[in-house]
């Protein structure tokens, strides 16, 4: 469409991302799934009369993890409300959430985007609350069927402001904070179960207009892609419409995966009336600074950190650095095969070249790579101090990837095998050298040369599969054996 | 023999003194409960199994000589408090077939201290009512003149401790729920300081103003029950993790009267008021004019912040987990709304919406957030008076015990029955109602307010006050 | 207390009012509202709202979860159950 460049769009996200915790925000049952269904809701889960909250300390120290990794004020007071609605999958008709006094206030993201380049993403706040139950809605004719075990799973809603711009960069963001909340170690990050959810409020208004547009609400993407796609059917919808001349309306919308369009949702009448207050059943926390300063202790060094230093220090190149911190877990494969093999470079590229085809190949995840990083860097330290060549520690990795077994015996195992093919590559440069008698005169005459016309012989019989310096040790030490 | 009237500690003087068995004290009790249930209506549910299994086991303890101040004593339960097994319906008809699962902290507590709970007490409807007449069990009658009410919404527990069938009741005081009826009744009502005793298993009305408490013949009985019923519960974040010691306690000396909140009160009650400051001033007491500013907004205040918070706290009650379950047709949405609207009595819809209202759009800021404001200046208003006296008196109520269906017609004139008591609830401060007197042949009851976990003065003026007058001793003459 | 407010209030609160019903809550809920009032002529300027009536901080839970055992004690106590699901009128638009 040609009118397109003449628009801009304009987008904030809100995450919900479900904190890895053991037990619930306010009561102790487990937090997971594959329980059967309510086997994971508490007498508090299920709001009995008479049942009161109790807040789970971990999830006040997962996000302060989140708070400090991007830079933002931590409350020394934090205060949960009420949120009034009701819903089948809300036991208690409200939620309780952060409205006022939030646990973590604003920050800083920074944001990979697909070029390369880093755009700082401000992050609004971002505050605790409890997930609802699920409602299923296909599995008895007529009826919804209710499970509460997600109930009061802890919630850390993260609200950016909205300096997104395109699909595109709303889909790094996402994707920069799923990197930043599983390195964090406080969610799994398991998209496919909801672990992270994301709403996008998208406008879009006139380039060079400061004012923003009628915005829309897109609630519950699950994945980078949806959130892209989604927000491309929604930004081309609004500006369809305006460009019509049509206004448009605040209003929240569903994608529809299977059509890829956005649609509105039914809201019922007064719904937006939630009836914010302070939850009298909790009172105001206190985050002391004793508190915060041990959190920061334990804080992993984080991917931005690691990126910019593996750039400066380690000389790798942007795109190999941001693909080793795209997760904690291959950052962190790499950290421990530099630990062995001294040469990051070398390590850089087999994790990202080599490793990283032989997982993708098998689907696995690195953590469960055949070949440990000790391994690897074992593998690599040969190579670097030319005990091997970058072929042969393909087959040694490749064998033990396969097969098994330690590091020690594949290099032996390489070694006999490289002993064979050494010496069926002699019998094969005898060869060359008796069918070729004028040529080895003029080599044995002092043409040094003619020693290049040998090694592309050679070469092609063996379909290239030689090693040309060994080529040329053997090529000389059977000159010297024809030559005494 | 009948051990009609008997108080905890003589209670405790029979079974020590093996005069007398848990499992007999227990018997004459449930017998006492049944020849007065048509006539006072005071309790719900009688567990006579249950209670005669828990004297046996006190029986037995006592005689392996392991016994505490309540080893054995029959008391009951106001129906806001969930005991496992047992229904626990908190007299609403949503409620009625919930059995609950759990017990009450409470509940656990004095079970564990060997109290024997012989059943369940009358309320008004989730403890919203001064008259005991929202009860779907229907209303308890005031055993000092059954056409009258006995105050609410512990108004069961009230009459069953008037009426001498159990030493003690637990009650809930949200606004005044607990001393409204103990003065109606001429007991001694006590409501500790917010935060001491744990709200886990009472079901909830208003959660910042809740609190559990008792009624007993005595202050010394309200005394042994806070010590078996207090402490920290991990189930309660609103329960205090420790008290300020105790040892830091002395006798009270100066006592505060805000006179000039009284000026309108019934001659009737002011003389026994007259009458108690001066016995109270004749042994030794100070008393000292002091004065509370915003008293007289306390009551609107009040009910703006319970009406919020029960509005939320309220809204659990859909029909899907537990509770009435209308059988009207229809979708989600009207299976809640009818279910809810079948299952609630009309007082407890007009507390729900007007919650609703305080805190919905446009109201929000006029309404509640005001109230939280005027809510901290009553607080003040304690803390500064608390600055130059030990404890403050006050009556308990505007008027004696009223007629049955007498205050029907505008809510907002049983709302003021709470007059007295809702400043002493905004600031959760500890308070006692204690027999002062009588107007004709109603009893009238006297508050003993003190700072916050301030019990220990409050107790000990309790005490002191009756042990230099008898009005705790008087009882009621009920037809046979 | 117009017909459109109560209205609003009883669909925030999910109670269904029959006509009977509305003229007699309407009417009370304007006297309560009267009896509120009073509130507005309090001066409040720079105080701040008190939600709770103790200052002291609360104790937190561990994380330590505990597996639940009475699943079908709880299920007893709803109105319609099915292999360990509640069921509700199907709610038609998610």
């Amino acid at each position: 469409m040609t009118y397109e460049s003449r628009w801009e769009a304009v987008i904030g996200l809100e995450l919900h991302v479900q904190l890895n915790t053991a037990a619930k925000i306010f009561s102790s049952a487990p937090v997971g799934v594959g329980f059967a269904p309510n086997q994971a809701a508490s007498i508090v889960d299920l709001a009995f009369p008479g049942t009161l909250p109790v807040l789970n300390q971990e999830v006040l120290v997962k996000a302060i993890r989140f708070g400090l990794a991007i830079t933002a004020d931590i409350a020394s007071q934090c205060r949960f409300d009420r949120k009034s609605y009701f819903y089948p999958d809300l036991p208690k008709g409200y939620q309780i959430t952060q409205l006022n006094e939030p646990i973590v206030g604003r920050g800083t993201l920074n944001v990979q985007l697909d070029d390369g380049s880093i755009k700082p993403v401000d992050i609004t706040r971002a505050h605790l609350e409890e997930d609802a139950g699920k409602s299923v809605h296909d599995r008895y004719p007529g009826q919804t069927a209710i499970d509460l075990n997600r109930a009061g799973t802890p919630l850390l809603e993260i609200v950016t402001e909205p300096q997104l711009h395109s699909p595109e960069e709303a889909a790094a963001c996402f994707r920069q904070l799923h990197t930043l909340v599983t390195w964090l170690g406080i969610c799994d990050g398991n998209l496919n179960e909801g672990s992270m959810r994301c709403d996008a409020n998208v406008s879009v208004r006139l380039k060079g207009n400061s004012k923003l547009g009628e915005r829309t609400e897109i609630k519950n993407i699950n994945s980078f892609r949806f959130v892209q796609k989604a927000l491309q059917f929604e930004i081309q919808r609004q500006i369809a419409a305006l460009e019509r001349g049509d206004t448009l309306i605040q209003e929240t919308r569903l994608y529809d995966v299977a059509r890829d369009e956005t649609r509105p949702m039914r809201e019922k009448e007064f719904s937006d009336d939630y009836r914010y207050f302070p939850d009298p059943d909790l009172l105001p926390v206190s985050i002391s600074e004793d508190l915060i300063h041990q959190i920061r202790e334990t804080m992993p060094e984080l991917p931005a950190v690691r990126r910019e230093r593996y750039v400066a220090d380690l000389l790798l190149d942007d795109s190999t650095a941001a693909r080793l911190t795209r997760n904690r877990e291959t950052s962190d494969y790499f950290e421990r095969t530099i630990d062995r093999c001294p040469n990051p470079k070398l390590a850089a590229n087999w994790i990202v070249g080599v490793v990283s085809a032989a997982l993708n190949k098998d689907i696995l995840s690195i953590e469960q790579a055949p070949v440990n990083p000790d391994e690897l860097g074992e593998i690599l330290l040969q190579v670097d101090n030319g005990s091997i060549t970058q072929t042969a520690a393909r087959q040694v990795f490749q064998s033990l990837w396969s097969n098994g077994g330690s590091v020690e015996e594949a290099l032996a195992s390489q070694k006999r095998t490289h002993n064979a093919d050494d010496s069926h590559l002699r019998t094969i440069v005898q060869s060359i050298l008796d069918s070729h008698p004028k040529q080895l005169e003029q080599l044995k005459g002092g043409r040094k040369k003619i020693a290049g016309f040998f090694v592309g012989q050679i070469m092609k019989e063996t379909g290239g599969s030689a090693d040309p310096r060994r080529v040329n040790e053997i090529l000389s030490d059977l000159l010297l054996d024809e030559d005494p | 023999m009948s051990y009609q009237f008997h108080t905890i500690e003589e209670f405790r003087d029979l079974l020590d003194s093996r005069q007398a068995s848990s499992v007999e004290l227990t018997k004459d009790c449930l017998q006492r409960i049944r020849n007065t249930s048509e006539l006072v209506n005071c309790f719900v549910a009688v567990h006579e199994e249950r209670a005669l299994a828990a004297a046996q086991r006190a029986d037995q303890d006592m005689a392996n000589g392991t016994t505490g101040p309540l080893t054995g004593i029959p008391i009951a339960h106001k129906d806001v408090f969930c005991v496992e097994g047992e229904a626990t319906t908190c007299c609403s008809k949503m409620l009625a077939s919930f059995v609950a699962p759990y017990n009450a902290t409470i509940v656990e507590r004095l079970s564990q201290a060997g109290a024997v709970c012989v059943g369940k007490t009358n309320m008004d409807e989730f403890a919203m009512g001064s008259s005991n007449e929202t009860s779907s069990f229907g209303p308890v009658k005031n055993p000092w003149n059954l056409e009258r009410v006995p105050g609410g919404s512990s108004g069961g527990s009230a009459a069953a401790v008037a009426a001498g069938l159990v030493p003690a009741c637990t009650g809930s005081d949200t606004g005044g729920s607990i001393r409204q009826p103990a003065s109606f009744c001429g007991v001694t009502g006590f409501k500790p300081s917010y935060g001491l005793n744990s709200r886990f298993g009472m079901v909830a009305f208003a959660s910042s103003l809740d609190h559990p408490g008792t009624l007993t013949r005595t202050a010394s009985e309200a005394e042994i029950m806070l010590k078996a019923m207090s402490g920290h519960d991990k189930n309660d974040s609103t329960s205090v993790a420790s008290v300020p010691s105790q040892a830091e306690f002395q006798q009270p000396r100066v006592l505060g009267y805000p006179a000039r909140l009284f000026s309108n009160l019934p001659s009737a009650i002011s003389s026994c008021l007259d009458t108690a400051i001066r016995t109270l001033e004749e042994s030794g007491y100070r008393i000292v004019e002091i004065d509370i500013p915003h008293f007289d907004v306390a009551v609107a205040t009040y009910y703006v912040i319970s009406c919020a918070e029960a509005s939320t706290n309220l809204s659990r009650y859909d029909g899907i987990r537990y509770g009435h379950r209308s059988e009207h047709r229809g979708g989600v949405t009207e299976m809640f709304e009818h279910s809810r609207s079948e299952g609630f009595g009309t007082e407890v819809k007009r507390r729900i919406l007007t919650g609703t209202f305080v805190l919905s759009v446009g109201y929000f800021d006029a309404y509640y957030l005001k109230a939280q404001k005027i809510r901290r200046l009553i607080r003040d208003d304690y803390r500064k008076a608390f600055e130059s006296v030990d404890l403050i008196l006050s009556p308990s109520t505007p008027t004696t015990a009223f007629g049955l269906e007498q205050m029907d017609r505008d809510p907002t004139e049983m709302y003021r029955q709470d007059e007295f008591t809702v400043p002493v609830s905004l600031s959760g401060l500890p308070s006692m109602s204690v027999p002062c007197g009588f107007a004709g042949e109603l009893p009238v009851g006297m508050q003993l307010i003190g700072p916050h976990f301030g019990e220990a003065s409050v107790i000990a003026l309790g005490k002191a006050f009756q042990s230099i007058t008898d009005w705790h001793t008087k009882r009621p003459i009920l037809p046979s | 207390m117009d017909k459109q407010l109560l209205n609003r209030l009883s669909a925030l609160s999910q109670l269904h009012l029959t006509v009977d019903e509305q003229n007699g809550i309407a009417s009370d809920l304007e006297t309560i509202i009267r009896f509120i009032d009073v509130i507005g002529n309090v001066p409040t300027d720079g105080v701040e709202p008190l939600s709770h009536p103790l200052d002291s901080a609360q104790v937190l839970r561990s994380d330590t979860p505990t597996e639940i055992k009475d699943r079908d004690k709880y299920q007893e106590l709803s109105a319609v159950t099915r292999d360990g699901h509640y069921l509700v009128p199907r709610v038609i638009d998610p």
